[in-house]
């Protein structure tokens, strides 16, 4: 079942075009990896599909729906969200189930459903702490815990690993993977590190805000390709059957 | 039910209420009429004309108090929220400002009752507000854009009231007497129509806690989950500008309440904002309440102003709690 429609979108801030002649779909369950330099349109594209931004031309949709009517079912996390830092965790969970929750007032159901998720990726207990006075990595754990306690069949996420150290990455990675086949929720993110793009059913390659390249990992993670879209020179190195490349800085 | 220190302390607040209350009905010059009075009027034993009108009057600045304390916390902390500033106060966006300039001028134009003032105070407020909201129409309504009309409008409009004061010579005091805020000068009708606009901006506020809730995570987030985040801080300024407008024109700009309150009421019931809107009525009107019995005290038997007290004894309270708890802070 198609789960993402990305159907021709193009966004232009005044005349400038961020992102163009953007296609793609996604069928539930599927992973995409969005990658591409600083500055290229990631960002952009999660928002366009967040329905935070509305594209100038073209339209996406989720599962046949656009994302203003699909609120209930996409749970979004910003690369920087702009949070209070007085707040302590648990109001933060709890203020992240919005529109997910329909009663007036929080429930014992909602508090339990928020904690099951917190005590997921963390085994001491913060949730009273200020968020401020947890570290980046933690930060970004509690306000993912957060998206998925949302329940949503799509979750889109902007740089899910950023700041994290590799034993959070890889459980975070892992777990992406897990509910994506066990619970079929679809899953957009965007990244920096190519070699984690391996745990994803597609990569969206950007170049200049237009897919350079689109398709399952072994076909899209190719020395010349990536060498082409990042400017730069790479070694490869074969690890399994993936491929990891590294700039010629040593 | 785990009971904690913050379940104990907001127990206790709740009964001091009623106290609150008790205490400041007994209260004041006059002191034939003291806490016996008050006992035998609970419990409808009659008393002398004098003593009842006596009673009244302090039962109704009390209801001014708590009045006051409810509608300025609640708009204080709608504030801090939907502009996403710490400190803001009902009055950053110059809500005080404009009622002080509307009876100045009135004042220099003509001799004017207190029930006139009121309304000249009203209209005054709400014209701010309808610039600061203008304005941030015009030019897209990001909070600091709000924050900085306001601010702007504020020095804009005491400018001018200084220069007006100037000229209005010896007939000064009268407008001092605003300048200062108080409910002594409450009247039952003022009262009336005061709390109408502060129960409205509250219905308002609880309506929407929710999603005022969410602007704790950013704005991005928060509209990611539905919330139409322009709309909810556009309402949330209205509904807190009406409620603190019809205050200051009630009982001129009582400061600090509007800004030590919802902190209080966040170091003890944490940061959501219903909970915290909750706790915030109930510091709000103890910081209030109390203040306006000190006021009565301090300098007996003259009276003390209203602000001058809640800024004295609100600013250590504020300064000890912010220490205590420094480390959620």
């Amino acid at each position: 079942m198609e789960s993402i429609y990305v159907n021709n979108v193009s966004y232009f801030i005044k005349d400038k075009e961020v992102i163009k002649d953007i296609n793609f779909s996604l069928n539930e369950g599927e992973i995409l990896a969005i990658l591409g330099p600083n500055g290229v349109g990631k960002t952009t594209l999660l928002k366009i599909m967040a329905g935070l931004i509305k594209p100038t031309y073209g339209s996406v949709l989720l599962y046949g729906k656009p994302p203003e009517e699909s609120r209930n079912i996409i749970s979004y996390l910003p690369a920087n969200p702009n949070i209070d830092p007085y707040a302590n965790v648990e109001d933060i969970l709890l203020a992240q189930l919005y529109g997910n929750d329909k009663k007036f007032f929080i429930s014992k159901d909602d508090i339990n459903k928020v904690r099951k998720w917190y005590f997921n990726f963390f085994d001491k207990n913060y949730l009273k702490t200020p968020f401020s006075n947890l570290s980046s990595g933690e930060q970004r754990l509690v306000l993912l815990s957060g998206c998925f306690a949302r329940n949503p069949k799509i979750i889109l996420l902007d740089e899910p690993v950023a700041f994290l150290d590799i034993t959070n990455q890889a459980k975070i990675l892992t777990f992406i993977k897990d509910i994506s086949v066990k619970m079929k929720i679809t899953v957009v993110f965007t990244m920096h590190e190519i070699y984690y793009a391996n745990v994803s059913n597609k990569i969206l390659l950007l170049k200049n805000g237009q897919v350079k390249s689109y398709g399952d990992p072994t076909s899209v993670l190719k020395k010349e390709i990536i060498e082409d879209v990042y400017k730069i020179k790479l070694k490869e190195v074969s690890l399994d059957d993936k491929k990891m490349f590294f700039p010629n800085i040593f | 039910m785990k009971i904690s220190v913050n379940n104990i302390i907001s127990i206790i607040l709740v009964f001091l209420l009623p106290i609150s209350f008790l205490i400041s009905l007994s209260t004041g010059p006059y002191s034939k009429v003291g806490f016996d009075q008050v006992i035998q009027a609970i419990f409808g034993i009659k008393l002398q004309s004098t003593y009842r009108d006596i009673l009244n009057y302090r039962l109704m600045r009390t209801l001014a108090a708590l009045l006051l304390g409810i509608g300025l916390s609640s708009s204080g902390l709608t504030l801090q929220y939907t502009l996403k500033n710490p400190l803001a106060d009902p009055y950053l966006l110059g809500i005080s400002s404009g009622a002080i300039f509307g009876v100045t001028i009135a004042e220099y134009f003509g001799y004017y009752s207190y029930y006139q003032l009121y309304f000249v105070a009203l209209v005054g407020s709400l014209g701010s507000l309808g610039f600061v909201l203008l304005i941030s129409a015009i030019f897209r309504s990001s909070s600091t854009t709000i924050i900085i009309a306001g601010i702007s409008l504020s020095y804009l409009l005491s400018g001018l009231t200084t220069i007006y004061m100037i000229k209005l010579g010896p007939r000064i005091p009268s407008v001092l007497f605003w300048l200062f805020g108080s409910v002594s000068f409450t009247t039952l009708n003022t009262l009336e129509r005061s709390s109408v606009l502060v129960m409205i901006s509250l219905i308002i506020m609880f309506y929407n806690w929710k999603a005022i809730n969410t602007l704790m995570l950013g704005e991005d987030l928060s509209r990611s989950l539905g919330v139409k985040v322009s709309y909810i801080r556009i309402i949330s300024v209205i509904a807190a500008s009406l409620s603190t407008a019809a205050l200051v024109a009630m009982a001129g700009p009582v400061g600090f309440i509007g800004l030590a309150a919802p902190w209080m009421a966040r170091l003890i019931v944490g940061s959501n904002f219903g909970k915290a809107l909750v706790m915030s009525l109930l510091t709000g009107s103890l910081l209030a309440i109390f203040s306006d019995i000190l006021a009565r005290l301090v300098i007996y038997p003259s009276e003390a102003p209203l602000t001058a007290i809640t800024s004295i004894f609100g600013a250590p309270v504020l300064i000890y709690l912010a220490l205590k708890y420094r480390g959620r802070l």
